[in-house]
């Protein structure tokens, strides 16, 4: 038995180590008595990783903040804590887990807790911290502005009670925020209202403040083989997001850098709720799955602001500039879905679903500016966007032979969206409604062949025609086509996928393709439950053109392209062994853009002979990660890791962004 | 007057699905689950003398709740739950035909024996007609009743693992430079995607579900944990609602550090700002950039340092602040 419990263990491990990033922690890693410890009725395992990560950087530590984010100290890795009740009658609970990750300091935290006991409760607990760095970056110096430095938290609760119960009830709650600093912008001295311009934007400090509240409550009843399941909740969000500054700020604009900024404040308050609700009435049976549901969510956000500047305006005049603005905005959501699934046969399935949804978007904002030249603008803005969307489809799926199955289906969409712009409802002239309609109508095939035991051949397509779409990027004239090897024998596991999605919007003054392809392939193989080898490998290609327009200095270039060409390989490997004590794990990563195939960042490429966009329109880089991670077991609780791990990014055309971090971890996964 | 179409709109879906429901509801009052069969069961005592690794670690198993209730009709507990009446298994000695053995059957009875139990939640209503179901992936090859290695949901791997075991191109996409922190632990597959089937989604034009959960009930996946982009603003980036946040963003991994679909934000943005066709919301072209952005100065191509409020505003038509 004994045997069949470090089995498992291997067993376990063999599934770890794949994903690359990151290299700690070492977990699940088994450390302790593989049965646990026993203690008044309940069986108790516990483990805790606890050690210490270091980090070099050189190069942008900004850009590695921004994709990693690991940093240097002490920290508990990873902990696992359960009790599980060996009768299945505890006192106060049946189980008890508790699982913790990168506590102490890491970019990305967890605490995730379930407790249940049986036919009486069952809760469910996460609580997640991520500390986001974005310096805003951007290509060739563009003096990205928008950096954030916060920290986001979330946490649900999530409480059944009588679960197994042909009623029962559940509560919940989550509440999301997001706090720290950051760097953004703002658009002054206008000279007529918001949509003006001539002003100038200035960077200014800001320090946000988010936060979200939900709360629900809802239940579900099982009678007669029917299952209804409600759930009302409450969303609350508040957004108190200061913006400041305070010294010398030259403006970006038009004529360029001629405002200077010496204060500016502003203080906002953004509240709402969205209560929603959402109501399903289903029943599986033998030969027929059918499920209606019908969703409501309101949502309703006030908001006031008030700011300040003081500075010189882009005509060198001292200004001083007040804007207020008030108002609300409301976006009630109502969706109807019904889904049927019929299997007439046991070779036949027929699936229908057909869904309604209905979206309006309204609101209103009142903006007061004024300014020290007794100019005094009032303007109020209402505006409308609604869209409603019905699509129904019907697939159905046949098995021809044993090792043949054939699938086919229709799809249909149709979408109208109505849309009154900048409509100023306070006596002023009402801008015009404006109503579009665009029908999609799509079909879809395919097969499934099984020539050998363990082999599936898959082969899919879907063509699709849309006749109004919404922007020039949006599907209109597009078809799929993808297919999947996979060969499962005992310990291996091979493979191979590949897939086209082409698409083509073309209008009279400009048009739009897509092309994009992708090759994936893997390969998994672990013998004797010692050795564990994993590897994949995958090409995407994406190409697009478009059509743009836009002004180069006082010229208006209307009809340009810009063909924007990605050739992405991905490669990672890993290979664990473990041995008595020993277990040693390697692993790799590799992503590789190798663009258009232009060695340098201005060439003669399709669009505009400007550097810009010529340097925009392929973006060759490499991003690298080789790890490698030894764990050796000191005695039956105690093990010692010690890992090491590189990232090493570098863009071609643009060396202000390339770094390579060295990071690595010393650990003790012990329990007791 | 589109107030009104659409308020009335919002009523019509609630009729429709009523009525609808109530025509099906009528076929299935007379439909039948597939029953068990009534006799052969012996308990689970006896599995215990040759499945002992199993029966060992068996109280850990959710499972185990329906045999500490000691209350269940045999067929609805212990092992013969799962399994099928063991009598002729146990006279023949073992083997494989002589009871229900999950890894000798096709996807659609694992599937028929599971959702014996587990068809009652409605994060599973759309399991017959889920992409993984239509596609013979069935609930024993991602759960391991008896070897799993996860402390919920008895997956036989963990997340991100189980999923990249099929779906090659997104371990890719979630080794860019940029990307939502899966391998990380931070998140996982199932906080956007709902494996066992979702509803269509209320952006783009619906069509067929593609597994994504959805945010407060019919919000796209995003908007539960992005909060300050979800709104609604006085002024909405149209495209965010009309097509979905995908439109701009890669929603996996992506070379930018937003996780755009370019590298830069200015090709993004003048893809669909060149005035052409019939599109937008007014159906004339989407506006073009004015005369005061010179796209030959690098301050202008970096659109959001001015419009920094690029998913909705509430006082500026242009997401100036």
């Amino acid at each position: 038995m004994r045997g069949a419990h470090v089995t498992f263990c291997i067993l376990v491990l063999s599934s770890y180590g794949r994903a690359q990033t990151p290299v700690a922690p070492t977990t699940p890693d088994p450390v302790g008595p593989s049965r646990g410890d026993n203690w008044s009725g309940y069986n108790i395992v516990n483990s805790f990783e606890t050690g210490d990560r270091f980090l070099s950087v050189s190069g942008n530590e900004d850009k590695y903040r921004s994709d990693e984010n690991f940093g240097s100290g002490v920290r508990l890795f990873n902990s696992f804590f359960s009790m599980d009740s060996k009768n299945g009658h505890g006192k106060l609970f049946d189980q008890l887990v508790v699982t913790t990750n990168g506590l102490g300091g890491d970019p990305y935290q967890s605490v995730n807790l379930k407790v249940d006991k049986n036919k009486l409760y069952r809760y469910d607990f996460s609580w997640r911290k991520n500390d986001y760095f974005n310096p805003g970056l951007t290509t060739d110096g563009g003096a990205g502005q928008n950096l954030l430095n916060t920290t986001f938290t979330m946490q649900d609760h999530n409480l059944t009670l009588l679960p197994q119960s042909w009623i029962r009830f559940t509560l919940g709650y989550s509440r999301s925020s997001q706090s720290g600093a950051g760097l953004s912008a703002v658009q002054l001295y206008n000279v007529s209202g918001p949509d003006d311009a001539t002003g100038n934007a200035f960077p200014v400090f800001t320090n946000v403040k988010r936060l979200q509240n939900d709360f629900r409550v809802g239940g579900e009843v099982h009678w007669l083989g029917f299952t209804l399941n409600w759930l009302r909740g409450w969303q609350n969000f508040k957004d108190d997001t200061p913006l400041q500054f305070s010294g010398s700020e030259t403006g970006i604009g038009t004529p360029a850098g001629s405002g200077l900024l010496n204060s500016f404040q502003q203080a906002q308050a953004n509240h709402g709720t969205s209560p929603y609700w959402q109501v399903g009435l289903f029943r599986d049976a033998h030969w027929i799955n059918v499920n209606g549901r019908f969703t409501y969510t309101g949502g309703v956000r006030a908001f006031i602001s008030n700011e300040t500047a003081f500075g010189t305006n882009q005509f060198g005049a001292l200004a001083n500039q007040q804007i207020i603005t008030a108002g609300d905005a409301r976006r009630p959501v109502a969706t109807g879905n019904l889904n049927v699934t019929i299997l007439p046969t046991p070779k036949l399935t027929i699936a229908s679903r057909t869904s309604v949804y209905n979206v309006r978007t309204e609101g209103n904002s009142a903006y007061l500016q004024y300014d020290n030249a007794t100019q005094s603008t009032d303007l109020l803005y209402f505006q409308f966007l609604g869209i409603r969307t019905v699509a129904t489809d019907l697939d159905a799926h046949y098995q021809v032979r044993s090792w043949l199955d054939v699938h086919g289906g229709y799809g249909y969409s149709n979408r109208q969206i109505g849309a009154s712009p900048q409509f100023a409802f306070a006596g002023s002239t009402s801008g015009a409604p404006y109503l579009q309609t665009n029908t999609e109508n799509s079909g879809i095939f395919g097969f499934r062949i099984r020539p050998l035991k363990g082999l599936t051949v898959m082969g899919d397509g879907e063509i699709g025609r849309a006749s109004n779409p919404f922007t020039p990027k949006s599907d209109q004239n597009y078809h799929t086509i993808s297919a999947r090897i996979q060969y499962k024998l005992r310990n291996l596991q091979l493979n191979a996928q590949t897939k086209t999605d082409y698409n083509l919007n073309s209008v009279t003054l400009s048009s739009y393709s897509s092309h994009s392809r992708t090759y994936s392939g893997s390969a998994d193989w672990s013998y004797k439950s010692w050795l564990t080898l994993n590897g994949t490998v995958s090409k995407l290609h994406l190409d697009t053109l478009g059509g743009i327009a836009f002004f180069a200095g006082p010229e208006f270039l209307p009809n340009q392209l810009s063909y924007y060409v990605s050739n992405l390989y991905s490669g990672t490997f890993s290979g664990r062994i473990s041995m008595k004590r020993v277990d040693l794990f390697v692993g790799y990563s590799l992503i590789q853009d190798v663009g258009d195939g232009r060695n340098s960042a201005t060439s003669t490429v399709v669009g505009p002979d400007l550097t810009a966009f010529q340097t925009a329109q392929t973006f060759p880089l490499k991003f690298q990660s080789p790890s490698a991670r030894v764990s050796v077991r000191i005695n039956e609780r105690i093990r010692w890791n010690l890992g090491y791990q590189y990232f090493g990014y570098h863009e071609s055309f643009f060396a202000g962004q390339n770094y390579l971090a060295h990071t690595g971890y010393t650990s003790l996964l012990w329990s007791f | 007057m589109e107030n009104r179409y659409h308020a009335r709109a919002s009523q019509r879906i609630g009729l429709y699905v009523v009525q609808a429901f109530a025509f099906f509801s009528i076929a299935l009052a007379v439909a039948r689950g597939a029953d068990p069969p009534k006799t052969g069961y012996v308990g689970s005592n006896p599995c215990k003398t040759c499945h002992a690794d199993v029966w060992f670690k068996f109280y850990k198993n959710p499972h185990f709740k329906s045999i500490a209730i000691g209350k269940e009709e045999p067929a609805n507990t212990g092992c013969e739950g799962c399994h099928g009446p063991a009598e002729a298994h146990i006279k023949a000695h073992g083997g494989k035909a002589t009871i229900i053995a999950f890894s000798q059957l096709a996807a659609k009875p694992t599937l028929d024996a599971c959702l014996r139990c587990h068809s009652n939640s409605l994060n599973r209503a759309n399991i017959r007609s889920s992409q993984h179901t239509l596609n013979s992936v069935s609930c024993t090859n991602c759960h391991s009743i008896h070897k799993s290695s996860t402390p919920k949901f008895l997956l036989a791997k963990s997340q991100p693992e189980l999923c990249y075991g099929c779906h090659i191109t997104q371990r890719a996409q979630f080794s860019m430079p940029f990307k939502h922190r899966v391998n990380e632990g931070f998140m996982k597959c199932s906080d956007c995607h709902n494996p066992h089937g979702a509803n269509a989604p209320t952006w783009r034009m619906a069509g067929r579900p593609s597994m994504i959960n959805q945010a407060s009930g019919n919000e796209e996946a995003c908007l539960g944990c992005h909060i300050d982009k979800r709104g609604p603003f006085a002024f909405e980036h149209p495209p965010v609602r009309v097509e979905g946040c995908e439109m701009c963003h890669y929603p996996h991994g992506s070379t930018n550090s937003r996780l755009l679909r370019r590298p830069v934000v200015f090709t993004i943005c003048l893809e669909c700002h060149n005035g052409a066709g019939t599109f937008g919301r007014t159906k004339t072209g989407i506006p073009t950039l004015s005369a005061a952005h010179n796209m030959t100065d690098p301050r202008y191509q970096n659109c959001t340092n001015c419009h920094v409020r690029i998913h909705g505003s509430n006082s500026d038509p242009l997401f100036l602040r």
